[in-house]
């Protein structure tokens, strides 16, 4: 079975090559059939996952969608520039579950079904507890559906 | 067969002209006129005009009011640049010939309203060129009518450029956009949230028939000096929302020869209640690896250091990628496509009122990414 630690430490890996350059955007769309807090909780741990890629400190979100409608999407932008779009879909997804492209100033790499498993098995996620600000300010932004900036620049 | 439509083309060489003037001048239904431009236009201009029009063989009429009062021009391809381009289709449409136009439509949304209150009264067709036509677009049209994909939930659509030689941007500020913009197209740089963006943003609209509602907007320099140094964007993200409530998200931008193994990115993913389904351009196909040399990018011309047009292109020796073989059946051209709606007496899918739509979207994406806020439409005239 194959983690999403797997998949993330291999983007890191190529990110630390500098083989793309400097990470500017990142897509990272994910199926999984989440309920309750478990959607802001994934959220959470992706978009700090692409704000680890991107290095750079967030500074704004704009969420839209909701648990309810199984569609959740946070637009990040970053304070040196960066930006990201991460989506949560409800549903299951293709392959792994994940697509995803992350472009640098020198090139891209991509990830999606077609470089999954030859099969449809989902990633599997960790247990590890999402960083408490970063949902508080997903689940502000969700609720207002305006974009919402990060207070005091901690994040 | 004799031809029904004699083409007039407006604008020549270094614009999509290139392209546009030789699909109508294959196809059977179509014979080219003339090449035309305005008469006050400078030297360079009229030397690329003069050029196009010997290459396809077709007198060039330096003053755009004659050629237009040539009984024989049943259908004008206007590619001039998006600053003149909208004063040039109005003409057209007073003279009551058929449009066929560049993309995007106009910069200006008064521009997209005098154009369009222009069509409706000559009652001439018009189309600008889109993906509608693509049979990948097609596709996406078809899995959405058939409601296989359950209640639509979300769109996200991305079209990345994959040319010009990219690393060359100082990173590390956020863009300051400017509203409203000044200038498009310049030699060495477009901007790209309305030059690829157009594409997903006509493709949403035309896939649901939804208008906009909300449009908020982020541009960027990630990629190359030259945007950075006329002040256009080479990147830029859009989350809107429907007028039913449908989010959707839209990448748009060119981000250089290498960052893909074919011409860039083209997909469109439509997120369904029962699933979800990945359009993309590039599927399905074959990968091919050979002990062929590997593929590098063309010497930068310097009349077109991004690889915007075709007969630049060719002077550089622009090898295509090997890699990617995609299959399926043949792509109509877009000119094709519009021919076909003449013929059945029927207006484009993408006829300038539709256009227009999209030029408002483009509008409020650049009005938003200047403000820095969410943009509601309509937009206020």
């Amino acid at each position: 079975m194959t983690t999403l630690a797997y998949l993330h430490l291999a983007v890191q890996t190529t990110l630390a090559s500098k083989r793309l350059g400097t990470p500017v955007f990142a897509r990272y769309l994910y199926h999984s059939p989440l309920k309750g807090q478990a959607i802001i909780t994934r959220l959470a741990k992706t978009a700090a996952a692409v704000r680890d890629w991107l290095n750079q400190p967030l500074d704004r979100v704009l969420a839209q969608g909701a648990s309810a409608s199984r569609h959740i999407t946070l637009l990040l932008e970053f304070r040196s520039g960066a930006t990201a779009v991460v989506t949560w879909v409800g549903t299951t997804g293709r392959g792994g579950g994940v697509d995803l492209t992350l472009v640098g100033n020198h090139g891209a790499l991509y990830h999606d079904a077609g470089d999954a498993s030859l099969w449809d098995e989902a990633f599997t996620a960790d247990d590890a507890a999402p960083d408490r600000d970063l949902v508080t300010l997903i689940e502000r932004a969700i609720k207002s559906g305006r974009p919402e900036d990060v207070q005091g620049g901690k994040r | 067969m004799n031809p029904r439509y004699g083409v007039l083309c407006v604008t020549g060489g270094h614009t999509h002209q290139e392209n546009y003037a030789r699909h109508f001048a294959a196809d059977r239904r179509c014979r080219l006129i003339a090449l035309t431009d305005e008469a006050n236009v400078d030297r360079r201009r009229r030397d690329l005009n003069e050029r196009l029009a010997k290459s396809l063989g077709v007198p060039y009429v330096p003053d755009l009011d004659k050629a237009l009062g040539n009984k024989e021009v049943h259908l004008v391809s206007v590619c001039a640049p998006p600053e003149r381009r909208g004063r040039i289709a109005v003409r057209c449409a007073q003279a009551r010939k058929h449009l066929y136009l560049d993309k995007s439509l106009v910069p200006q949304l008064r521009e997209a309203d005098d154009l369009v209150a222009a069509v409706q009264k000559a009652g001439v067709k018009s189309h600008m060129f889109s993906f509608i036509s693509q049979p990948w677009a097609r596709q996406a049209k078809r899995l959405l009518e058939g409601k296989r994909l359950g209640t639509l939930l979300a769109i996200h659509a991305d079209t990345f450029f994959a040319k010009g030689r990219t690393g060359t941007a100082t990173l590390g500020q956020r863009r300051r956009e400017e509203f409203p913009p000044q200038r498009h197209q310049l030699v060495e740089a477009k901007r790209e949230m309305d030059n690829c963006g157009i594409y997903p943003i006509t493709l949403i609209r035309w896939l649901t028939g939804r208008r906009y509602r909300s449009v908020y907007c982020v541009t960027a320099n990630y990629f190359f000096q030259e945007h950075q140094k006329h002040n256009v964007e080479d990147f830029g993200i859009i989350a809107a929302t429907l007028d039913d409530g449908l989010p959707v998200t839209i990448g748009s931008g060119r981000y250089g020869w290498t960052s893909h193994p074919a011409g860039g990115t083209n997909r469109i993913v439509l997120v369904g209640s029962e699933q979800t389904a990945v359009i993309d351009a590039s599927r399905p196909r074959l990968q091919v690896y050979t002990d062929e040399s590997p593929w590098t990018p063309p010497n930068t011309h310097k009349e077109d250091p991004m690889g915007f047009w075709a007969s630049t292109m060719q002077e550089v020796h622009l090898r295509p990628k090997p890699t990617w073989t995609t299959f399926g059946a043949a792509a109509q051209t877009d000119a094709a496509y519009f021919l076909d709606r003449l013929d059945a007496n029927r207006d484009s899918e993408m006829n300038v009122a539709e256009a227009a739509r999209c030029t408002e979207v483009l509008v409020a994406a650049y009005r938003s990414a200047s403000r820095r806020e969410m943009v509601t439409l309509p937009l206020a005239r």
